[in-house]
C-alpha cells in the first residue's frame, strides 16, 4: 500500500487563487519524496492538505489508504510535520519545546526529555537547549522545529523546506538525520529549494509549476529525459583550448582562460581524446559533469522540457 | 505493510496528560510577562476602587462590596477578555494552531489549556484588587473557600468570550479593540447595581456572564451565598462556560 495518494487534488483559496490544480501522486512507504518548484507553485498548499491543515476544494488525499479528512486523529498520530512558518513556541526553552511535543505524541516525560536532548545534539544544538525559542536565530529556530517533527519517531514525515535558512553544516546534519530515518523505514515527503543536496537523498521528485505536476520521476530519469548532454569545463594556463575539443559541442568562453563545452554523451570519448592529445602540463582545472537535478529544475521552470516518469 | 505501519503509529496521550503538558506550555509565557499581567490586571480596577472611595463620603457597606466585587470581576475581564482575545487572534494569525492541529491532542484540551492559563494569569491581579478594596473601604470582607469556585467559573466564562472574540476577529488589533469594548461593558454593568440601570442596559447585563459572577461574589463577600444563589448564578455561569467552550472548540477546527 502507498503511504500517500493524492487524486485530482484541487485547492482554490477564497481569494480565487488556484494553488493546486489537479495533483495526482503516489508515494510509496519508505520513500524520500522531494517536492520542488518555484515560489508560489503550490508546494506548501499541497503538503498542508496532506497533513489535514487545509481541506481540498476537490479531490482527495489518502494516508495509508484512508482519507485524511475523515481520519484526522489517525493523521495526527502518524505524521510529523514541519511547517514552512516558524515554530510558534517562542516562550519555551528549546529542549522544552521538543520534549513537550514528544509528550503530546505519547512519550513519557523521561523518554521525551532524553529524546529531545539527543535530537537537539544530533542537529548541532547542544549549546542551545536552554535558550528560549524566541531568542534563537532563524536557522536555530528551524532546527528546533525539525526536532519537534522528528521526536517520537513518527512513521511519516512531511517537511516544508527543512533546510531553509540553515548554514551548510547544519544542512548536512539535517540530511544525515533524514537518511538515518529512511534506514528505519520512515516515509519522508519534503519540499526543498536545495535541489543539489536533495538529489543525494531523494528517491523521487515531483516538480510543481503553477499548481500542477510538471514532471515526476527519479532524479536519474528526469536528467536522462532532459538531455543527453555532458558538460565539460576546462581552464588552461595560456588560454588555448584545442579547436578539436571546442568542435565536439557547444562551446562558451566563461572566463579569461576558462571554457565550457556542452557535449553530446556519444561524443564524450572524442572530446576527451582531443583534450588528451594536448597534454596536461598547463591544465589548471578540468570538470566533467552530467546534468544535475538543478539543470532539470531550471529547464522545467523555463518551459524547455516536459517529461512524466509515470507515463514513460 | 499496513499492519506494520498501524502498529508503529504513535500513541495518543490521555486527556489529563495532554492538558497538563499544554497548560505548562501556555504558562511558560508568564516567565517573561508576569509583571505585565499583574500590573495590567490590577492597576485599573484598583484605581477605580480608590477613585470611587474618594468620591463617596461614608459609603454604605453594600455599595462598598458592590464596588469591590465589580472590580475583582473587571480584573478577571482584563486578562480573560481583552488580553486573551488579542492572544488568540495572534495565535491564529501566526498559525500557532497549526502546530497543535498536527499533534494527536484534541482541540478541546488546547483551548482549555489556553483559557485556564489566562485565568491563572488573572489571579494575582484579582487578589490585589480584593486587598486594596478591603483596606481602602475599611470594611469587613468575608473571605471563604466559595470565592475560589465562583471566581474560577466567572473566569472560564469570561475567557470563553475572550477566545470567541479572538477566533472571530479579522486580526489581533480588531480583537483587542472589541475585547476592550466588552471589558468596558463588564466594568459599568458590574459596578452599577442592576436596579439603577436603564432597561436596555439590564438586557445587556443579563447577557454577560460577568453579571452573575459579580452577583455571586457580592453574596460571598457579604457573608455567604445560599444554595439557591449557587444553583441559579453558579448554574448560569456553568452554562455560559460550557456553551462558550464548545463554540470556541468548534471554531478552532475551521481551518484553511
Ligand atoms: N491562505 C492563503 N490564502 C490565499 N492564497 C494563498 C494562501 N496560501 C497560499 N496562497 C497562494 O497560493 C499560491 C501557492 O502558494 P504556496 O502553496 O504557498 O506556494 P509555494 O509553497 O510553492 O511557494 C500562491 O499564489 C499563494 O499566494
Ligand atoms: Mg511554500
Amino acid at each position: 500500500m502507498n503511504a500517500y495518494e493524492t487524486r485530482g487534488l484541487v485547492k482554490m483559496y477564497a481569494s480565487g487563487v488556484m494553488a493546486n490544480d489537479g495533483i495526482t501522486l503516489q508515494i510509496a512507504q519508505g520513500e524520500i519524496f522531494g517536492v520542488l518548484g518555484p515560489n508560489g507553485a503550490g508546494k506548501s498548499t499541497l503538503v498542508r492538505q496532506m497533513v489535514g491543515l487545509s481541506l481540498p476544494t476537490r479531490g482527495s488525499v489518502r494516508l495509508m489508504g484512508r482519507d485524511v479528512r475523515a481520519h484526522d486523529l489517525r493523521v495526527r498520530r502518524t505524521v510529523g510535520f514541519l511547517s514552512q512558518r516558524p515554530l510558534a513556541l517562542m516562550d519555551l526553552r528549546a529542549s522544552e519545546a521538543v520534549a513537550c511535543t514528544g509528550m503530546l505524541r505519547g512519550l513519557s516525560r523521561r523518554r521525551a526529555n532524553d529524546e529531545a536532548h539527543q535530537l537537539l545534539s544530533l542537529l548541532g544544538m547542544e549549546d542551545r537547549v536552554q535558550r528560549l525559542v524566541g531568542t534563537l536565530s532563524g536557522g536555530e529556530h528551524r532546527l528546533v522545529g525539525m526536532a519537534t517533527a522528528l521526536i517520537g519517531a513518527p512513521p511519516v514525515l512531511v517537511l516544508d523546506e527543512p533546510t531553509n535558512e540553515l548554514d551548510p553544516v547544519a544542512r548536512a546534519r539535517v540530511w544525515d538525520a533524514l537518511l538515518a530515518r529512511r534506514e528505519q523505514g520512515t516515509t519522508i515527503i519534503l519540499v526543498t529549494h536545495n535541489v543539489l543536496e536533495a538529489e543525494r537523498v531523494v528517491s523521487r521528485v515531483a516538480i510543481l509549476a503553477q499548481g500542477r505536476v510538471a514532471a515526476i520521476g527519479t532524479p536519474g530519469e528526469l536528467k536522462e529525459a532532459l538531455h543527453q548532454l555532458v558538460r565539460i569545463e576546462v581552464a588552461v594556463r595560456d588560454g588555448t583550448v584545442p579547436t578539436a575539443l571546442l568542435a565536439t559541442g557547444t562551446a562558451t568562453r566563461i572566463g579569461e582562460r576558462r571554457w565550457r563545452i556542452d557535449v553530446d554523451r556519444k561524443r564524450l570519448p572524442e572530446a576527451l581524446g582531443a583534450l588528451g592529445r594536448r597534454g596536461a602540463a598547463d591544465l589548471d582545472d578540468l570538470r566533467v559533469q552530467s546534468a544535475s537535478l538543478e539543470d532539470v529544475y531550471v529547464a522545467y521552470h523555463a518551459g524547455e522540457a516536459s517529461y512524466d516518469g509515470t507515463r514513460g | 505493510m499496513a499492519r506494520a505501519a498501524e502498529q508503529r503509529a504513535l500513541r495518543t496521550p490521555g486527556f489529563p496528560t495532554a492538558f497538563g503538558v499544554l497548560l505548562r506550555m501556555q504558562l511558560a509565557r508568564a516567565r517573561r510577562s508576569w509583571r505585565q499581567y499583574l500590573i495590567v490586571s490590577s492597576a485599573m480596577p484598583s484605581g477605580i476602587v480608590i477613585l470611587l472611595r474618594a468620591m463617596t463620603a461614608d459609603p454604605p457597606r453594600a455599595l462598598a462590596l458592590q464596588v469591590i466585587a465589580g472590580n475583582v470581576v473587571l480584573s478577571v475581564a482584563i486578562t480573560a477578555i481583552a488580553m486573551l482575545a488579542q492572544q488568540v487572534a495572534w495565535m491564529r494569525q501566526n498559525r500557532t494552531f497549526d502546530y497543535y492541529h498536527t499533534l494527536p491532542v484534541g482541540n478541546g484540551a488546547v483551548i482549555l489549556a489556553i483559557l485556564v492559563a489566562y485565568l491563572l494569569f488573572a489571579v494575582p491581579g484579582m487578589a490585589v484588587v480584593l486587598l486594596v478594596g478591603a483596606m481602602d473601604y475599611g470594611t469587613h470582607v468575608a473571605l471563604s473557600v466559595g470565592l475560589v469556585p465562583a471566581v474560577l467559573l466567572t473566569g472560564v466564562a469570561l475567557s470563553g468570550i475572550g477566545a470567541l472574540i479572538g477566533m472571530q476577529a479579522r486580526d489581533g488589533e480588531l480583537a483587542g479593540l472589541v475585547g476592550n469594548l466588552v471589558m468596558m461593558a463588564v466594568l459599568f454593568l458590574g459596578i452599577i447595581p442592576q436596579a439603577h440601570l436603564p432597561v436596555a442596559m439590564r438586557v445587556v447585563a443579563d447577557l454577560l456572564p460577568s453579571t452573575y459572577g459579580v452577583r455571586l461574589l457580592l453574596l460571598l463577600l457579604s457573608g455567604g451565598a445560599s444554595p439557591g444563589a449557587w444553583l441559579i448564578d453558579g448554574g448560569i455561569l456553568v452554562l455560559f462556560a460550557a456553551g462558550l467552550f464548545l463554540l470556541v472548540e468548534r471554531l478552532s477546527y475551521r481551518i484553511g
